[in-house]
């Protein structure tokens, strides 16, 4: 037993270092993509509002060069859709720029990518697939490996005849409970 | 040396993980035939099969013939779902119309990036019947998503029947995907 206890030990602590920087890079993602409906995790939005001349509502042609003209743009129009009689959407390198041409009302929707956890969050969510997935089962493997080394890490009354094996109990019952009460009652 | 056995298993496993082609994922050529290839660029999905795109305006003109057919279409994209990147917006060939292009969330993600690319799409057309509550429900939260403006009169109060191509991939060309 305590040869097996010996192994588990070297498991955890090995794969316990591996581990830690896809661990603390899923945890940063998973609290993020966690609150998905309240903001976006990936994206900062920023929307900026200005009234224009109005242009009228013309042709595209006609009113497109107008607009960008009077909007003074700093960045170059990547294209042009008229989505009304009265709308004109640009799109522009950081976002999109909707026209009033009727009003003359300028909405500016920019989209800049949030440092770090856009990268965390496209790990996270296997946004790149191919290699990544094999990867990524790889360290559910380790994770997997970490849980069950770990219990046997300590014996005694620290350990899963006591305090541990209540804790486990614990983390265990947590999300079935959660699953019964949420889906079955 | 246990520790140098175990660095050596795991670089072995990252490099056959490496070595091993996606499945789903951007850069995944779509099959194609040898009569009319499917343009280069960045591939979304399951990309693009070969054969002629259909005119989103065609599409639009008579939606009940093409429903439950798999089309392709072909476009500028002029929205994008800022928050999953589940869904983008290609225009019609003619002003004022556009079409969404569904995918499911997480197995497919558009970023905002491919914004005014011109992007070939594929899937299979559906018809969502909404009532004018429903219409303005799902059209407040979309706008409230992107940061847009939704205005309640530009809704018909018979309600609208939602058409949107059920994607299964998407070519962003080359010319400018970055």
């Amino acid at each position: 037993m305590s040869k097996f206890r010996s192994v588990c030990r070297f498991l955890h602590r090995e794969f316990g270092f591996l581990a830690v920087g896809l661990t603390l890079a899923y945890a940063i993602s998973g609290v993020a993509v966690n609150h998905v409906d309240s903001w976006n995790p990936s994206y900062e939005q920023t929307v900026d509002r200005r009234t224009i001349e109005a242009p009228g509502t013309g042709p595209t042609e006609e009113v497109a060069p107008v607009v960008i003209e009077r909007l003074a743009l700093a960045e170059p129009v990547r294209n042009i859709w008229r989505a009304s009689d009265e709308d004109l959407r640009l799109i522009v390198e950081s976002g999109t720029i909707d026209v009033n041409l009727t009003t003359g009302e300028a909405v500016a929707v920019q989209v800049a990518p949030r440092p770090l956890l856009r990268d965390v969050n496209f790990l996270h969510l296997n946004q790149g697939k191919g290699a990544w997935t094999w990867i990524a089962d790889a360290y559910a493997v380790v994770l997997a490996i970490l849980a069950v080394t770990g219990i046997m890490l300590v014996k005694g009354r620290r350990g899963l005849a006591g305090r541990g094996g209540v804790l486990l109990t614990l983390g265990v019952l947590l999300p079935v409970v959660y699953v019964v009460f949420a889906k079955y009652l | 040396m246990r520790l140098v056995t175990l660095i050596l298993g795991l670089a072995a496993l990252l490099s056959l993980a490496a070595c091993s082609g996606g499945d789903t994922g951007a850069g995944q050529q779509a099959a194609a035939t040898p009569s009319v290839p499917v343009p280069a660029g960045k591939i979304y999905g399951a990309g693009v099969s070969s054969g002629d795109t259909t005119l989103v305006s065609a599409l639009l003109a008579a939606p009940a013939v093409h429903l439950g057919e798999t089309v392709r279409v072909q476009g500028p994209v002029v929205n994008v779902c800022k928050a999953r990147g589940c869904w983008l917006e290609l225009a019609s060939d003619r002003e004022q119309q556009k079409i969404m292009l569904k995918v499911n969330d997480g197995e497919i993600v558009f970023p905002p990036e491919i914004l005014g690319e011109t992007a070939i799409v594929e899937g299979v057309l559906e018809g969502i019947p909404l009532t004018y509550e429903e219409a303005c429900a799902y059209l407040e939260q979309e706008a409230t998503c992107q940061g847009e403006t939704f205005d309640k009169t530009k809704v018909p109060a018979e309600g609208i029947t939602f058409y949107r191509i059920k994607g299964t991939g998407a070519v962003v060309l080359a010319s400018a995907a970055r």
